[in-house]
């Protein structure tokens, strides 16, 4: 099955390079939001596959996006990559306990960035 | 008694002196701070729309980086399209050759076949072939990786624009505050209060940064790895 991305995020700029990056690395069907909120719109309206969200967001921010997929039985496995300038140890740890995936710090590389998406599906099974 | 009230009466006159003295004193306190409060420019306002141009230029930029790997896209399509016609051809050129071998002017054809072999690929020679078509495939590669390289590069804009709206809204904070101060200053409140509450408008990371270096990410990968380990063992 082809992989549909969806990309949370607020900046458009950030956007923009992360969908050209997944497009670098084959990944044509991508969706965008630029928050939490839209993004659970755009999941119910277009689908998705795999969820990649920025943390700071106005509305809904990429946490609590993670917190309400994972209590949700038809995206509780769905595969979320969080991508955010936030580096501190505790950050991550909140992440990892709001059941992301995987996690980079910004500026990331196409490189980096298709290193995590197959550590991601390795071990996660890929529902629509 | 007398002299009592004589040191009162010249105590009186000198708070009196005091009071007519300190209250221009304190005018020209709460005109500083109304200055203070009016002239820091609306900075807020100013860093915004630094973000939103540097936004706007960026996403420019990107729509450029954008055609220019498209056309390289394409051009490398092409490219390909190319060689397996050239490589068509020579294979035409070799059949036709062997036909006309077999004809009433095979014997001349044969003489000069070789020789006719060395005119038609001196244009289409093997190995020139080969190279051109690496190098031109190798060049379309790394330009499309440069281009890549440059929108990568463009996360700066993201990254500065978070900070720049945290500074935006301690500017906000600072503003508010001269503001209140302001304003128990005309309600003659001289308490000490606690500063109020800073409130951010918008979602942003002060502590944003823009460096290529790798600690952060190993840092990060280092959690998420002891994380998982931790999950699994459950």
């Amino acid at each position: 099955m082809e992989m549909k991305f969806l990309v949370d995020d607020d900046s458009l700029t950030m956007r923009r390079i992360v969908v050209n990056a997944l497009k670098s690395l084959g990944y044509e069907q991508v969706v965008e939001a630029s928050d939490g909120k839209e993004a659970i719109t755009k999941l119910t309206t277009e689908g998705s596959t795999f969820v990649i969200t920025d943390w700071n967001m106005p509305e809904m921010n990429g946490l609590d996006l993670s917190r309400w997929l994972r209590s949700n039985a038809q995206y509780e496995n769905i595969p979320i990559l969080m991508i955010t300038t936030r580096g501190n140890k505790d950050d991550v740890i909140e992440a990892m306990k709001a059941r992301v995936n995987n996690y980079i710090v910004k500026p990331f590389t196409p490189q980096g960035l298709k290193e995590k998406i197959e550590q991601i599906l390795k071990t996660v099974e890929v529902k629509a | 008694m007398s002299m009592n009230i004589h040191n009162e009466g010249e105590i009186m006159k000198d708070l009196l002196q005091l009071l007519r003295d300190t209250i221009p004193l304190l005018e020209n306190v709460r005109n500083s701070i109304q200055d203070s409060a009016g002239r820091i420019p609306k900075a807020s306002d100013q860093l915004s729309k630094v973000s939103e141009a540097t936004e706007s230029a960026t996403v420019e930029i990107l729509d450029l980086v954008e055609e220019m790997t498209n056309r390289f896209t394409k051009a490398e399509e092409r490219l390909k399209e190319v060689k397996a016609s050239i490589f068509e051809m020579r294979k035409n050129v070799r059949e036709s050759l062997s036909i006309l071998l077999s004809t009433p002017y095979g014997t001349l054809a044969k003489e000069r076949y070789e020789e006719l072999i060395q005119i038609v690929f001196s244009y289409y020679n093997d190995s020139m072939a080969e190279q051109l078509l690496k190098e031109t495939e190798t060049l379309f590669t790394t330009t499309k990786n440069d281009y890549m390289n440059i929108a990568i590069a463009l996360q700066v804009q993201d990254i500065t624009a978070q900070q720049l709206v945290g500074v935006a809204e301690i500017i906000n904070s600072i503003q508010q505050q001269l503001w209140q101060a302001l304003q128990r200053f005309d309600q003659g409140m001289f308490v000490e209060e606690e500063d109020p509450a800073f409130t951010p408008t918008k979602t942003y990371d002060i502590n944003a940064q823009y460096t290529k270096a790798p600690e952060r990410q190993l840092s990060a990968d280092e959690i998420v790895r002891q994380w998982q380990e931790v999950e699994k063992n459950k």
